[in-house]
């Protein structure tokens, strides 16, 4: 088992993921299949994230969990005058960064661009930054 | 009734009397529209993230204004005409805020209802006992 699951970590480093995780998923959720549903299911809806199946494989590239940062501190609402919390969800050249990025849930997602569009409007935050 | 947030940006070169001279009269042209200008935030000279006028700067100011439309299509107009003034934007906030409103509202009550089902629990146990 052990020596299987490193061959796809050794890999290229997105492969280790997506090759690694479809492979060791059946087994776990074989074990207890309503187990998991019910204790993940309401809490955050499709955000399944980065979380491993079996345990092996992830011995290389191990990543933190992201948990969206605005359903961890309560935001009810994303303001675009608050450049310092939405400015922190744009790269460098000013494009708005993707959710498997950053961790941000989907309809938290969903207000953070439209707040971005808003900030941009009013020159808060740029379109296009130069490097 | 409706709520509007408006931003507007005026010139860096025009001196703060003049700032808030403009800011006095833009709030009398709003109450004389009908509406009622509830807050005003000045945040002062800051950087622009791109350049409008060719303006790296500008003096930011924010006008939550209540009333129906017409207040703030005659402030959208005197803003589009008068001349220190780079850009504006507006937005409608009173639906918003009110969504904010029920889920901070549902949120207390879920949390009050749970610490009372913990109460509860607690007292049938202790009855059990």
């Amino acid at each position: 088992m052990t020596d299987q699951t490193a061959v796809p970590g050794s890999g290229p480093v997105s492969g280790g993921e997506s090759g690694g995780a479809p492979r060791e998923r059946p087994s776990p959720s074989s074990d207890r299949p309503g187990g998991r549903g019910r204790s993940e299911g309401p809490r955050r809806g499709g955000d399944r994230g980065p979380r491993r199946g079996g345990g092996g494989g992830g011995r290389r590239f191990f990543r933190r969990q992201k948990v969206c940062k605005f359903c961890k501190e309560n935001f009810d609402h994303i303001d675009y005058k608050d450049v310092k919390v939405i400015g922190q969800f744009i790269g460098e050249r000013g494009k708005i960064l993707p959710r498997r990025v950053t961790g941000v849930c989907t309809p938290h997602q969903r207000a953070l661009k439209v707040a971005i569009k808003r900030a941009r409007n009013i020159a808060l935050l740029p379109y296009a930054a130069r490097v | 009734m409706r709520t509007y947030e408006v931003v507007f940006i005026i010139r860096p070169d025009v001196p703060e009397a003049d700032v808030d001279a403009l800011v006095e009269s833009l709030q009398q042209a709003v109450a004389g529209a009908g509406g009622q200008v509830v807050k005003v935030e000045k945040w002062g000279k800051r950087l622009l993230a791109y350049r409008v006028s060719s303006q790296r700067e500008g003096f930011f100011v924010l006008f939550e204004l209540t009333g129906g439309g017409e207040p703030l299509r005659e402030l959208e107009r005197r803003l589009k005409v008068t001349e220190p003034v780079l850009k504006f934007f507006s937005v409608r906030v009173d639906l918003e805020r009110k969504k904010v409103e029920k889920l901070r509202h549902r949120r207390e009550h879920r949390a009050a209802r749970r610490q009372r089902a913990g109460a509860g629990g607690a007292a049938k146990a202790a009855a059990n006992v």
